[in-house]
């Protein structure tokens, strides 16, 4: 079984497509819109995590925290 | 000719010259090479002493601020080399224009309101601070203008290309974002100001979103947008965004794309991304159902056009099964040729000889100069959504209560209105489209300075047949003041 990686550089389209727990974990930390339809398949094609944690205003700590918790590892992520 | 060969009177003159070539609406390449043939390199002194000169020489210090904007690309141009410089940056581009309104914005906040916040917590005596403060969040809330052209000219362009949820998403923050800097504004005016705390987390608030605001248009809006539109979207936006007015900085310098970016704009391949945003599109457009009604319509006697909007919500017809690169590569093609196809279209009412056509009315006949000149003069504004829910048509009057862009001709009638009064829409068209009503009004009290008034009516046909409803808005402040009687006897 592979491991499983959140790259905060990828576009998170890729990473929802890759982990079906990926929606429901960035909803929990509050990226709301991520479930609005049509989102993911567009702004998440132009959106890595780095950006989205601006966009949102969400910190990028707090992110990589709640993916660690669920047993990912983090790539590119540089606090 | 180079600038050793040119002495520093010279020189000045050439600037001079550039920079009166550009104001007058001139190219900006074309401004480039002139430049590029006669310089090297420019000092900023010797931009400074050319400005000085125009405004001698009776050029308005204001149209001069224009002129700002291009110097810092003219000598960008000439620090990097000659690459040509990409549209984007071009003063008076949408984009550019976007930009140049978000680096005053940010300016304002980072600059001016937060650091006289901090001041006015510690030294809470002094007036001067808050007064500071109360001037900030007021430029601040011109920002309605930066978001008004957004959402009449920009996501329209989206919306064409099948990028409906990131527009709807964004209109209602930038709702929100109103809100916050009205709140923070009614703050700092209250007599007595609120507690300083409360005061401090209302103006943190309304400069946090308007910040990441900025960084989604910038970082996510844009690039999105740069995937699919061409030089002619830009340059509809850029002909249709003059009327709404800027935030914080002058009106930007005329802009129109050249022919070789427009060359370059029509051999745009498909990206992999505008084709999957409008699979996307077509299954919002079936889980709303949209085109169930449409078929329904459609089978009706009567032959209703459909406007061709967002391409894919009219692609019924085609596969919606994964097609392989080159497939979607020339669909694509097909739809960025149909839309400037559209737009063509738009203008050709005039081709035809208009002292020839007429419409006739039951009570009588009008050519077409005199239909146009009709919607013109009338006191009311016109917009018309047809029965598909789409906006077909709106009379151009000059003084338009509310802002209608060109661009907004075809949208989903869905996807024009801010979040928060969409289902009220949504009810009247069900209203009409069932038969259940006929007309509907709102009155609106503007600041003080307008009433208006809104009439919503359903049109049929004598068979009873919906065709669509017709919004009609009017300020009639001007009627309600109307006191006594003048009369012509």
């Amino acid at each position: 079984m592979s491991e499983k990686v959140i790259d905060f550089e990828v576009p998170i389209h890729t990473l929802a497509s890759q982990y079906p727990d990926f929606v429901d974990i960035m909803y929990s930390i509050g990226f709301t819109k991520i479930k609005v339809p049509g989102m993911i398949n567009t702004v998440g094609k132009i959106i890595n995590l780095k950006k989205g944690s601006k966009a949102m205003g969400i910190p990028l700590d707090k992110i990589a925290q709640a993916f660690e918790e669920r047993g990912y590892e983090l790539k590119n992520y540089d606090k | 000719m180079t600038n050793k060969t040119l002495s520093s009177v010279q020189r000045q003159k050439k600037i001079v010259e550039i920079l009166n070539f550009l104001h007058e609406g001139g190219d900006f390449d074309e401004a480039k090479k002139m430049f590029d043939d006669s310089f090297s390199s420019v000092d900023v002194s010797e931009i400074t002493s050319a400005e000085r000169e125009l405004i001698a020489s009776g050029l308005n210090p204001m149209e001069i601020q224009n002129l700002c904007n291009v110097h810092a690309a003219v000598f960008k141009g000439s620090i990097t080399g000659n690459e040509s410089t990409p549209a984007f940056e071009k003063p008076g581009h949408p984009v550019a224009t976007m930009k140049l309104e978000n680096v005053v914005l940010s300016s304002l906040i980072n600059d001016e309101l937060l650091p006289c916040l901090k001041k006015w917590q510690q030294d809470g005596d002094n007036d001067q601070y808050l007064a500071r403060m109360q001037k900030a969040l007021k430029d601040l809330m011109t920002i309605d203008k930066h978001y008004t052209r957004k959402e009449n000219s920009i996501f329209p362009l989206m919306d064409k290309y099948g990028i409906t949820a990131p527009p709807k998403v964004m209109w209602g923050v930038d709702d929100e974002i109103r809100g916050w800097i009205k709140d923070a504004y009614d703050m700092v005016m209250a007599d007595p100001v609120p507690d300083k705390y409360e005061v401090e987390a209302a103006i943190e608030k309304a400069c946090k979103e308007t910040m990441e605001m900025i960084f989604k248009e910038e970082e996510i809006m844009i690039p999105m947008l740069d995937e699919v539109a061409t030089p002619e979207d830009w340059y509809m936006v850029e002909q249709d965004e003059k009327d709404m007015g800027y935030t914080l900085i002058p009106d930007p310098l005329p802009w129109k794309p050249t022919n070789k970016e427009i060359a370059e704009g029509k051999k745009k391949k498909n990206p992999e991304i505008a084709n999957e945003l409008n699979k996307m599109a077509q299954g919002l457009a079936d889980s709303e159902g949209l085109k169930a009604k449409d078929t329904k319509k459609k089978s009706s006697k009567k032959h209703i056009p459909i406007v061709d909007v967002t391409p894919s919500l009219h692609e019924d017809d085609e596969p919606v099964a994964d097609s392989d690169a080159a497939d979607s590569s020339e669909k694509k093609m097909s739809a960025h040729e149909r839309i400037r196809r559209r737009s063509q279209h738009e203008k050709t009412g005039l081709e035809m000889p208009t002292d020839e056509i007429n419409v006739r009315f039951d009570s009588g006949r009008l050519n077409l100069d005199e239909l146009t000149a009709i919607f013109k003069v009338l006191p009311v504004d016109l917009t018309f959504v047809d029965a598909t829910d789409h906006v077909k048509w709106f009379s151009n009057s000059p003084d338009r209560v509310f802002p209608r862009t060109k661009a907004v001709i075809g949208r989903a009638v869905v996807n024009c209105h801010p979040p928060k009064s969409v289902d009220k829409v949504l009810e009247i068209l069900k209203e009409f489209h069932d038969g259940t009503s006929d007309s509907n009004e709102f009155w609106i009290n503007l600041h003080g300075e307008k009433y208006v008034y809104i009439r919503y009516y359903a049109l049929r046909d004598d068979d009873g047949e919906y065709l669509g409803c017709l919004e009609v808005t009017q300020d009639v402040q001007h009627i309600r003041d109307l006191e006594g009687e003048k009369r012509l006897l």
